[in-house]
């Protein structure tokens, strides 16, 4: 029993640390081959052929081997839209991911996300040169439901028009999703200090955009060694838990056995046994002497 | 080895733990904290009659049921039922008090004495077959069941049950009244006879028909009630079905136009309708309606109109009503009484006109003339009441037989005041029974000088400081022992209405729900100012002002409903000025700048986006714009769609700049959803403003730093699963987040499994502690996040370069320049469910901290922040105790020293409020409920301070002695040594 909670416990704390370790996204771009970038290709033709919306429509429905990569993979897509005048959304491009199933789950995660940008045309070129003077905000949304219409609810995110055309339009998207699919969040990095932006208005307009998708951690489930009652009751300050005894319980293979700690026991002296209770009564004592420390302390003074 | 790590891990948490203890001595009770309790408003009284002790029952609209003591007014015993069980018809049944709570669910008997609940059903079966069916008690003036007490009947679900008032056992109910809606019982007091009126034809608030039923309930037949007579009348006009009242053996009701007034006869089938415009004395204005006022009856219903308060008597054998007096309004309103029967008479207070509200004029009515029985003119009961709201009489047989009358009045700023004789006996202040926001403010400095101050007091401290080294040395005797604790409870340092060097001594300014401000001394509780109910609708306070001159008086702003604004002065209560802006404000945003005059600017959003200014200056708005028009982020919750969406606020397009048009618009930059179906926002919330934090970096024990992530736009979110409680164990769980309101951006987010809410917690610094309930282990628990930031790892920190400003470290965090970001987090088990936390707070934040959790049983228990460490180690390492960081265990410790409510519960504890002293080691903190309760905590114990009860005289006294000692002592050595010489 108790091997196996310290067990748990051990398993636990790794987790903790892993927790620890991986639980901010650090901002240096990762190059995995899962979430590798997707490129822009430079001599994409111009969408003016395409009807506004057309995007959004054409990918709303989620695509059961429609969007499908040539893994045989399923794959949804869904679009991404932005705003340049701060009230009207057009579409900028896709977001492409494959569908992975997941044990025990009904609805499959969402992998290898990828955004394939649309070109600018010179009036939203315009437009995000305006902007820059402006100092005004770049704001970007994709549907919450990917997997339904690609209507709203939106999740928005937005950056400073300036500090994207500092960052060269180097941008990456971060889906912050749930269990069911869901886009909860958009988190957009440009990888400058959106603090000091320029103003200066961009001489390309080639997108380098990356995409991942986050989700949840999950908390380790506390091991639950304690009965209700033990945990109902106030604990006494010293009394520790058993597995403290055995010393460093991260080495478990040195330390000696649970039921050996106990036969110990019965050997100790006195003052082995009792320390526990005679110490915080050593600190009572002292305490209570405290409250006539004046005196003492007086009398050491004068004495000097 | 394992044993010295054992006695190192043990030794660590004892240390730790024995400062914790906030555990009292008792002649120390009082000396730190004060606990007031209140009821609440009154809706509901009822005295206590004959023989009993002379006490008033009243039922709150907090829930609370409670018997006052007539003579005192203090409370003799109280219950606070939970939320949604409501009293709606507190009735006194003889020897027992009868509640109806829940909308009928719950019938309760309680005992007059001691408040024992004796019984408690719940009539109505699980299915709730109309919530909105009124409820109503009918005391029985005969005992059916032969027990020895008479019995009640009790409307509820638009059936009548009648029960045994000693045992609660079932007699009788009925089960048929499907499509009448009984609106109230009359039990006939001469036959054992039970009258039920009603409507038929219910459509919203009108109804065609006037229904009424009786049962007669013979002694022969115990099982079964005789329904002996249904009788229906359709007047021409629809009624109405806000009221209908028995009065003189006739139902009356009015019919939905407000004009026309129907009785009938209970026992003969007989209906009569006149029109109410004959019967008042002056004509109603234009769309006036006049209303039937519930409490009235007996042998005279009450018509109130607009105008004033008629009231008529129904004729006996006709059913005719006719005009017996008529009450006009004053200024400060007019209540009138419940009427009694025996004798029959109904009481009236006003306020008579030219009072200013401070007077108060009673009168008893009799039903039956219109005449006035007992008249006390003008009682004074102070200023501030904001006009009358309720009374209650209560007639009692004077020495020389003759009726007497006290009244139980109840102010509209809920302030209960018992009149007898021409004046108030006792009140108590139940507008704190509703505090909404509290803010701590400074005192006045002392006015008098340094040098009388002290000749003033040192008669007093010499003798104090006398009794104090008695007391040390076991001189003293039980009564000096009582005299010292009394003259500490109570000094008058302590009780000063000045600010004192330490800042213990400041006022707590809380706004109630009635709208009324009051000012409370931290010394003890008692109300220093108060100003009459400010607005409808309170909803926050503000210090606008806080002046660096600590002469000038700082201000206090309320901000009510429909965008209302009400500045105060927080020395004296007295209104500054008010402004109303004329849109419900959405969201508020205090800036962190000053306008020249020292008044805090502070942003007003509209429902349109549109931020406002206030103070409205020209000079305000420049520095608003000028410094952070552009800048000034803000996020609003949508609990009901699920969504947090951040804007920026930005300059207003609109170029024709009018009076009034916002400075600054709204613009949205993003938005989270949380997906419906599995996902409700449970709490959210962040920093405080104005929490300090001493160090920006966290010492190891291997003496490297860790650097504290502080960036101030960052909130806490949690999420629970909807409805969780009807879903597996396995489905549910609560997902916490933390999200940087200018950007949106999700820093961390972890999912709790078959974790369910209420989630509660505390963002202090750069740590959350959060409590949630842990399905599984069906057990609360509490988490611990901290965030670090990572950035500054590589660098080595160097004194010099800090010193000269090279380093990193000064470089401001910002969200648009977000550093990588380490969280580490943590969980234990918590043995009571966590209502809500709050953490301490000291002027420079040196100060350890204490996390404050108010637990479901109304207490506060002060733990140590160290428990709620993510970062406590499963194995501690020596570098682990040079921190400080305490052994991981499953547990928090739940130790009664812990509770810094000692043995007191702040009932119905809905906040927590925490402020600096200005002596760094202390904190103190509020905590509001039902009950009010106060305390200065020093998390880290008083290392700056002499306690109190520390005895200046004692150590006085042994320099002295030792002072002789060594004269005598050298006296003695001296000689001793010229003796030896001369050997």
């Amino acid at each position: 029993m108790k091997r196996g909670v310290r067990a748990v416990c051990l398993a636990w704390l790794v987790v903790v640390l892993a927790v620890a370790e991986g639980a901010f996204e650090s901002d240096e771009l990762e190059w995995e081959a899962e979430e590798a970038p997707l490129p822009l290709p430079k001599e994409l033709p111009t969408a003016t052929t395409r009807a506004p919306g057309a995007a959004a429509q054409d990918s709303a429905r989620a695509a059961g081997g429609a969007g499908a990569g040539d893994s045989g993979d399923a794959g949804v897509v869904f679009p991404l839209e932005h705003s340049l005048d701060g009230v009207t959304f057009t579409p900028a491009g896709e977001f492409s991911a494959k569908l992975r199933p997941v044990a025990g789950q009904a609805v499959p995660k969402l992998t290898r996300v990828r955004l394939a940008r649309q070109p600018w045309s010179p009036a939203e070129q315009r437009a995000f040169v305006d902007l820059i003077a402006r100092n005004g905000y770049y704001r970007l949304r994709v549907p919450a439901h990917v997997f339904s219409a690609a209507g709203p609810p939106y999740v928005v995110t937005a950056v400073r028009a300036a500090c994207l055309a500092d960052a060269r339009f180097n941008e990456h998207f971060d889906l912050h999703v749930d269990t069911a699919g869901h886009v909860l969040a958009l988190g957009y990095k440009t990888f400058v200090d959106c603090t000091k932006a320029s103003g200066e208005p961009p001489r390309e307009w080639t997108f380098s955009s990356t995409a991942t998708v986050r989700s949840s951690l999950t908390a380790p489930r506390l091991a639950a060694t304690l009965s209700s009652m033990d945990a109902l009751k106030p604990p006494k300050a010293p009394k520790l838990p058993p597995r403290v005894e055995g010393g460093g319980s991260g080495k478990d293979g040195e330390a000696a056995g649970g039921e050996g700690d106990e036969e110990e026991e019965e050997e100790k002296t006195f003052f082995q046994k009792y320390w526990l209770y005679m110490i915080p009564a050593g600190l009572l004592l002292l305490n209570m002497m405290a409250a006539a420390a004046p005196d003492e302390a007086a009398q050491g003074a004068s004495r000097r | 080895m394992a044993g010295a790590q054992k006695f190192f891990t043990i030794a660590t948490v004892f240390l730790v733990v024995a400062p914790l203890a906030q555990g009292l001595f008792e002649d120390q009770v009082g000396m730190w904290d004060w606990h007031q309790q209140y009821v609440g408003r009154v809706k509901s009284a009822v005295f206590s009659s004959g023989t009993q002790k002379k006490r008033v029952f009243v039922a709150t609209e907090q829930n609370a049921l409670a018997a006052l003591n007539l003579r005192t007014g203090q409370i003799a015993w109280r219950h606070l039922l939970g939320e949604g069980d409501s009293i709606q018809t507190l009735e006194s049944a003889g020897r027992t008090i009868i509640t109806i709570s829940g909308d009928g669910k719950y019938v309760r008997s309680w005992n007059p004495n001691d408040g024992v609940l004796l019984w408690e059903v719940a009539p109505q079966s699980s299915s709730k077959e109309d919530p909105d069916a009124p409820v109503d008690i009918g005391l029985l003036s005969f005992d059916w069941d032969g027990d020895g007490a008479n019995d009640v009947a009790i409307l509820a679900g638009n059936n009548v049950f009648v029960y045994s008032a000693l045992s609660g056992e079932l007699l009788w109910r009925t089960r048929m009244l499907t499509d009448i809606r009984i609106q109230k019982l009359h039990a006939d007091p001469s036959a054992k006879r039970l009258f039920a009126a009603g409507f038929l034809g219910v459509e919203g608030t009108a109804a065609s028909k006037l229904a009424i039923l009786s049962f007669d309930f013979p002694s022969e037949t115990k099982e079964e009630a005789i329904h002996k007579a249904h009788m229906e009348f359709e007047p021409l006009q629809p009624l109405s079905t806000k009221s209908l009242v028995f009065a003189n053996g006739y139902v009356a009701a009015l019919s939905s136009d407000g004009l026309t007034l129907v009785t009938h006869s209970l026992e003969r089938s007989a209906g009569f309708e006149a029109s109410a415009a004959d019967l008042l004395p002056f004509k109603l204005p234009r769309g006036g309606r006049a209303e039937l006022l519930p409490g009235v009856s007996g042998n005279a219903v009450a018509l109130s109109t607009g105008a004033g308060v008629v009231l008529l008597k129904i004729d006996e054998k006709t059913g005719h009503p006719s005009r017996t007096a008529v009450l006009s309004p004053s200024e400060g309103g007019l209540v009138l009484s419940d009427s009694l029967t025996d004798p029959a008479v109904v009481a009236a207070l006003t306020t008579p006109p030219g009072g200013g509200g401070d007077l108060l004029s009673a009168q008893v009515l009799s039903c039956e003339s219109g005449d006035v029985v007992s008249k006390s003119e003008s009682v004074q009961w102070g200023g501030n009441h904001g006009g009358l709201s309720r009374v209650f009489l209560n007639p009692y047989l004077k020495k020389d037989g003759t009726w007497g009358y006290r009244f139980l009045a109840v102010g509209g700023d809920d302030s209960l005041a018992l009149l007898q004789q021409g004046e108030v006996v006792w009140a108590r202040e139940e507008a704190l029974a509703g505090v909404v926001g509290v803010q701590f403010v400074n005192l006045p400095p002392d006015e008098e000088s340094a040098v009388k101050r002290v000749e003033e007091g040192i008669e007093e401290w010499v003798k104090l400081q006398l009794l104090a080294a008695k007391v040390t040395l076991f001189l003293a005797s039980e009564e000096e022992q009582q005299q010292l604790a009394n003259a500490r409870k109570f000094s008058a340092e302590k009780m000063k209405v000045t600010m004192d060097h330490n800042g213990f001594r400041r006022l707590i300014v809380v706004l109630t729900s009635c709208g009324k401000v009051l000012g409370l001394h931290t010394g003890d509780g008692r109300v220093i100012w108060s100003t009459p109910p400010l607005t409808k609708s309170p909803q926050r306070l503000f210090l606008s002002r806080t002046p660096s001159s600590p002469r000038t008086p700082p201000e206090i702003m309320v901000l009510g409903g429909e965008g209302e604004m009400i500045w105060v002065n927080g020395h004296t209560g007295a209104v500054l000025r008010k402004q109303s802006l004329g849109f419900e404000v959405s969201q508020v945003i205090p800036l962190p700048l000053k306008d020249p005059a020292e008044q805090r600017l502070v942003l007003l959003v509209d429902p349109e986006g549109g931020a406002h200014v206030v103070p409205g200056t020209a000079e305000a708005g420049a520095l608003f714009r000028e410094r952070l028009l552009g800048k000034t982020f803000y996020y609003k919750v949508d609990k009901k769609a699920g969504t947090i969406t951040g804007y920026v606020l930005q300059a207003p397009d609109s170029a024709g700049r009018s009076e009034g048009s916002p400075a600054a618009s709204s613009v949205e930059l993003w938005s989270i959803v949380f997906p419906k179906e599995t996902e409700q926002i449970a709490a959210v919330f962040g920093r405080r403003p104005e929490e300090s934090v001493h160090s920006q970096l966290r010492m190891l024990g291997n003496h490297q730093v860790l650097h504290k992530y502080l960036n101030r736009n960052t909130i806490f979110v949690a999420t629970t699963t909807p409805d969780e409680s009807s879903k597996p164990v396995d489905e549910r769980s609560v997902v916490a987040y933390l999200l940087d309101t200018v950007t949106g951006r999700v820093l961390y987010r972890v999912t709790h499994q078959n974790a369910q809410g209420p989630v509660s917690g505390v963002f202090s610094e750069n740590w959350i502690a959060y409590s949630y309930f842990n399905a599984r282990a069906f057990r609360p628990e509490i988490s611990a996040l901290e965030m670090f930031d990572e950035s500054h790892d590589s660098e080595k920190i160097d004194v010099l370069g800090a010193l000269f400003g090279g380093s990193n470290v000064t470089v401001p965090v910002s969200s648009l320049a977000p550093p990588p970001i380490k969280v580490v987090a943590q969980s234990y088990f918590f043995p009571q469910t966590v209502k809500m936390m709050a953490v301490t707070l000291t002027a420079k934040g040196i100060t350890g901290k204490q996390v404050l959790i108010g637990t479901s049983s109304d207490q506060i228990v002060a733990l140590d922040r160290r428990f709620v460490d993510p970062r406590r180690p499963e194995v501690v390492t020596p570098q682990d105790q040079e921190e400080g960081l305490i052994q991981y265990r499953e547990a928090l410790p739940f130790l009664p020293p812990l509770f810094i409510t000692h043995n007191n519960q702040v009932e119905g504890l809905r906040g927590i409020a925490t402020a600096p002293a200005r002596l760094e080691s202390n904190s103190l903190m509020f905590a509001y409920g039902i009950d009010l309760y106060y305390m200065r905590t020093a998390p880290s114990k008083t290392y700056d301070l002499l306690t109190e009860d520390f005895s200046y005289a004692l150590l006085v006294l042994t320099i002295l002695i030792l002072v002789g000692a060594i004269v005598v002592s050298a006296a003695i050595a001296h000689r001793n040594q010229l003796k030896n010489q001369w050997l």
